[in-house]
């Protein structure tokens, strides 16, 4: 029923409409009737007393229904012109009942007694609207069960707090029908608003609530309200939470998505050095295996040269100098250092056999090229490979394990002088004196050499888990994270400002000494992870040296949800967040899932991201579907199966390298001649793929997409991996314009607020105010928004009729560039700004422009007309 | 001390107000619009917003330069250049009008403001004159295309082939295919055979009323 009431309020334009409005915020009619309805079911889930169905279905109807008449005409414009006035309300008695019922029977069966009772319910559970409301009650019969009035009433009021503190001074009332319901509320929150590591906190302290048997029932960016029997305890103590936080970490990390990708992540990404995270690298087995997997499939280690490929690599022409003679000798006794070093007491080929094989293989270029970059990757896997070895400090053991496996004593100070920049001659005769012993193929080989990495780095896990414990992370993170709890109250408020003061005193000689973002104590000198490889901060006195010290500082809390953003996106360049309006149900955030997850099916399948697709988007808008706005990618993969077989084929490229190969491994393409035709079929027909490839196939496109979505019902983190933008060349104020644009729809498809923050690591910490989107304006985007009649957002009644002029926006710029008039790089910036239409018509006709109608009526509908 | 001198800076008491000076405006855009959409069109066929203004973009011009003073001198001068640029030589009555009224606006507004003013209130009203005009012949071309597609939904019922309707209207002459064809028909009706006309005027009025509906 909850889809065919939401439907309803769509069609009806209650996303439009005002329900709740003023200072702390906006919330449409439809967002807040599905709030009631919401809330008033989990009441009645929780009330041990047993309702007939036909109750339940009236007490929820009742409460969607309960504001109907706010959708009048009369409401509305006394809310859009004195926004504060109680006017407003005179006119919310049930004057159309007869509406009131057709409406409820669009989404479901209702005979005329269930009708004539809704409406009694609804008029018996809001406070008098005027004489008119009073006349109504007394003509009609009393309410037989009063308690399905006091129901709607009370979800009314709970589901109408506009903020966390206003759970605490419930009037007595409502105090009193909770409890006849056997219920009482309970609520926590915290300060501020970080991104993820904050999702994290919320489930931890939903969970310690829900031990107390408290459901949640309605979600603040900041905070939950929840309900619970009169008799629950909702005791949180600080080691309980901590220990719950501490497990929601540890299950983030253990998620299929993330899991995937720690072994990947504590290979470089998130700083320049090659191992910067070995506490992911020893966070468990699987992150172990999955580390050598990713090192082992880069193209340093195991890249083969494409058959058509000239032969420029620089250790290719070292190859080649070294076989014309002059450097023979040089290898020689390169050979004879090594074996002097190292196989003194092993079997070896001798310098001869290898010099000859060397000069066999030289007749041969393919071989060669292939010989130059098998020792390139060979060495580069050992060097990976020494620095595990020196993570864990296990040099004996190390060694004992190579002669084990084969037969081989290799020196470890011969190993730690290896590096990227060893010359190509040393690092050959070590490859020479090594490469029987791995195996007898080039494959073989660097798989066995593989899979002793794997061996002995499983061997080493304790010892690592030990040195660098990811659980000392993630408790320290969840202690700091603690410090953001502000209801249940765990720690004391005044010893974590002392701390930050202390540190500040303490440090205030060095750079900064708070962190940049939430001000607290900054404890590690670091790169910006997400910004940049290195950032200064632009508080350093004048004539201070960048570098060194002087960089930014971040705290223990904030440097973690760098790090755990990198985890879930490669890259992350721009961030927001989608809140509810004032606050959000299970029934809006059922609405929310379903939209996400359109949304990821489609970029699994497409690998285009619906947030960069601002063309399509506009399209849609256009024609006036907006409510199918999730549904986008499902014709994008029409409009742009060009670029999808693109990507298609590009994955294939990476995975199988060469067309025999792929022709091999899947017999179904065995009669493909290129990869292109292979991503042809493909793309017609993903089941030619083994399920596997498939898999990986659907995670390369997810990947490609650039979008990370994380969700919770308090509210969604959008991390774009790429800005939404045209070409990148653009100006911000352009590329200001797009974000506002893609913003508003992706809130008006999930009907709720998009926040922008200034920066992607900055937290929210101020009451957002509501409407459908907030950001803060910069530069030239300032008077666009003035010409909009908006200052830092979108109000609720506005939000159709801005993206339809925006969308008009948009499709006449790209009109200009169809037919060559278009102001280059800034076109849609350059239309947005130009005030007389005529001009821009002027540019389309004097380039010879076809006359289009479409044009002007977009440049018309843009200018508000 | 330097004295303060606070200077009065009075506004001319011929200078419209504000409100009134917008009037203005709007009443000589409306007027050029009407006077280019009534009497205007190009001997030879253009787009271009040179080609579309005309004698009015000349208009404009002399008011930016000032080369012309006299209301009665703008409207020989924009009579003068309509006879020998426009298609129909001959200015109407009504178009006649829309110029008067239209000249009389201008002077009154250009009596009113200042220098820079005025040249700014020019551009703007260049531009927007030229958004009136292109949007009507926008819409006729736009009109035309969907008529003339439904000629050929017309032609085709009763033909059915390009070549049958060949066959049977020979002054077509020599047209590719039933889109050109139509095109034809819709400038040159009496081309079709009587009842045909009368058929294709009640088919073509039913379409309008059914897009009515």
């Amino acid at each position: 029923m909850r889809e065919k009431l939401l439907q309803l309020g769509l069609k009806r334009g209650w996303h439009t409409k005002w329900a709740k409005w003023g200072m702390s915020g906006e919330q449409s009619l439809l967002a807040h009737s599905l709030n009631v309805h919401s809330v008033a079911k989990q009441i009645l889930d929780s009330w041990h007393q047993q309702v007939t169905d036909e109750e339940s279905k009236i007490v929820l109807l009742a409460a969607f229904f309960h504001d109907f008449e706010k959708e009048s005409e009369e409401f509305q414009s006394a809310v859009r012109e004195r926004l504060r006035e109680v006017e407003a309300y005179h006119h919310l008695a049930i004057k159309r009942p007869e509406e009131l019922q057709r409406s409820a029977r669009e989404c479901t069966d209702l005979n005329q007694a269930e009708a004539e009772t809704l409406i009694q319910v609804i008029r018996s559970s809001g406070a008098l609207e005027g004489l008119d409301h009073m006349k109504a009650l007394l003509r009609g019969d009393p309410l037989r069960e009063p308690w399905m009035a006091e129901l709607v009433w009370v979800a009314d009021r709970l589901a109408s707090l506009k903020d966390l503190q206003e759970a605490s001074d419930l009037s007595s009332r409502v105090k009193e029908v909770l409890n006849r319901f056997g219920l009482r509320v309970e609520w926590h929150s915290v300060a501020t608003v970080r991104g993820l590591v904050t999702q994290l906190l919320h489930k931890a302290l939903e969970k310690r609530f829900a031990k107390a048997n408290f459901k949640p029932v309605l979600y603040f960016p900041q905070g939950t309200i929840y309900i619970g029997p009169l008799s629950g305890t909702e005791q949180i103590s600080g080691d309980g939470l901590l220990e719950e936080v501490k497990r929601e970490i540890q299950q983030f990390f253990g998620s299929p998505e993330i899991s995937e990708k720690v072994g990947e992540k504590a290979f470089g990404g998130i700083q320049r050095t090659v191992i910067p995270t070995p506490q992911y690298l020893f966070a468990s087995e699987h992150s172990l295996r999955k580390f050598w997997e990713y090192v082992c499939g880069r193209p340093f280690v195991n890249r083969r040269f494409p058959k058509n490929l000239e032969d420029n690599d620089p250790d290719v022409q070292e190859l080649k100098t070294i076989l014309a003679n002059d450097r023979i000798e040089m290898l020689e006794e390169e050979i004879r250092t090594i074996k002097k070093d190292g196989t003194k007491s092993a079997k070896s080929n001798d310098t001869d056999t290898a010099i000859q094989y060397l000069l066999d293989v030289s007749r041969d270029p393919a071989r060669a090229k292939d010989l130059a970059l098998e020792v390139k990757g060979c060495t580069s896997l050992l060097i990976v490979l020494r620095e595990v070895v020196s993570l864990v400090g296990e040099t004996e053991s190390f060694v004992k394990a190579f002669r084990d496996r084969f037969g081989l004593v290799i020196r470890w100070e011969r190993l730690r002088s290896l590096s990227n920049n060893t010359p190509f001659i040393s690092r050959l005769a070590l490859w020479l004196v090594l490469r029987d012993r791995f195996g007898s193929k080039r494959d073989e080989r660097l798989k066995n050499l593989g899979k002793f990495a794997l061996d002995f780095s499983l061997s080493q896990l304790d010892k690592g888990q030990k040195k660098y414990p990811v659980s000392q992370t993630i408790q320290e993170a969840s202690r700091s994270l603690l410090d953001d709890v502000e209801r249940p109250l765990i720690g004391d408020p005044r010893q974590v400002a002392q701390t930050i003061f202390s540190g500040y005193k303490q440090e205030k000689k060095q750079g900064t000494n708070t962190c940049p973002f939430c001000g607290g104590k900054a404890v590690k000198l670091d790169d910006v992870t997400g910004q940049g490889a290195e950032s200064f901060h632009n508080l350093l006195p004048g004539g201070s040296r960048l570098g060194g010290a002087n960089k930014r500082r971040l705290c223990r809390i904030c440097r973690f949800e760098a790090e755990i953003r990198k985890l879930a996106l490669d890259r992350t360049e721009e961030v927001f967040y989608v809140f509810p309006q004032i606050n959000a149900s299970r029934g809006v955030y059922a609405h929310w899932q379903r939209s996400l997850t359109r949304l990821l099916d489609g970029m699994r399948q497409t690998g285009l991201s619906p947030l960069h697709q601002f063309a399509l988007t506009a399209d849609f808008i256009a024609e006036g579907r907006l409510d199918q706005y999730t549904n986008l990618l499902v014709t994008a993969q029409e409009a742009k199966s060009q670029e999808i077989k693109k990507t298609i084929q590009r994955f294939l490229q990476d995975r199988f390298e060469e067309i025999e190969f792929l022709q091999t491994a899947i017999p179904e393409l065995a009669d493909v001649q290129s990869f292109s035709e292979a991503a042809d079929k493909i793309g017609r027909n993903s089941d030619l793929l083994p399920p596997n490839v498939r898999q990986e196939l659907q995670g390369y496109l997810h990947l490609r997409a650039g979008a990370g979505f994380f969700a919770h019902p308090n509210f969604v983190y959008i991390g774009l991996a790429r800005p939404i933008q045209v070409t990148g060349k653009e100006a911000e104020t352009t590329r200001q314009l797009l974000q506002f644009f893609m913003g508003l729809a992706v809130a008006r498809a999930f009907l709720a607020t998009v926040v922008f923050p200034e920066s992607p690591l900055s937290l929210i910490t101020v009451d957002v105010p509501g409407g459908y989107l907030v950001l803060s304006p910069k530069l030239g985007l300032r008077e666009i928004l003035r010409d909009l009649g908006l200052e830092r957002g979108v109000p609720i009644d506005r939000v159709d009729k801005i993206l339809g002029r925006l969308a008009c926006l948009i499709q006449a710029s790209f009109l200009l560039g169809g037919a060559n008039a278009d102001y280059g790089k800034d076109t849609i910036l350059a239309v947005a700004q130009e005030d007389r239409p005529g001009k821009i018509l002027a540019r389309y006709a004097n380039a010879g422009g076809h006359p289009s109608v479409r044009l002007v009526k977009l440049l018309k509908t843009w200018k508000g007309g | 001390m330097r004295p303060i001198f606070i200077s009065d800076i009075a506004e001319s008491k011929t200078q419209p107000g504000l409100k009134d000076r917008k009037e203005q405006i709007e009443r000589a855009t409306d007027n050029l619009s009407g006077y280019l959409i009534n009497d205007y069109w190009p001997k030879t066929l253009s787009y271009s917003k040179h080609a579309l203004m005309g004698p009015v973009g000349k208009l404009l011009a002399v008011l930016v330069s000032g080369r012309i003073q006299g209301k009665e001198a703008l409207v020989g001068y924009v009579a003068n250049i309509h006879q020998n640029t426009s298609q129909r030589e001959r200015i109407s009555p009504e178009g006649l009008k829309f110029l008067n009224d239209a000249i009389d606006a201008l002077v009154t507004l250009r009596e009113g403001l200042p220098k820079r003013e005025w040249l700014r209130v020019l551009r703007d009203l260049d531009y927007a004159v030229f958004f009136k005009k292109y949007e009507q012949i926008a819409e006729r071309i736009e009109e035309k295309r969907k008529r003339v597609q439904n000629i050929r939904a017309f032609l085709e019922a009763q033909y059915g082939t390009i070549e049958a309707l060949k066959a049977a209207i020979p002054a077509l002459g020599e047209v590719e295919d039933l889109y050109a064809a139509s095109g034809k028909i819709d400038e040159q009706r009496e081309i079709l055979p009587g009842e045909k006309q009368v058929a294709l005027t009640e088919h073509l009025k039913a379409e309008d009323a059914r897009k009515e509906g």
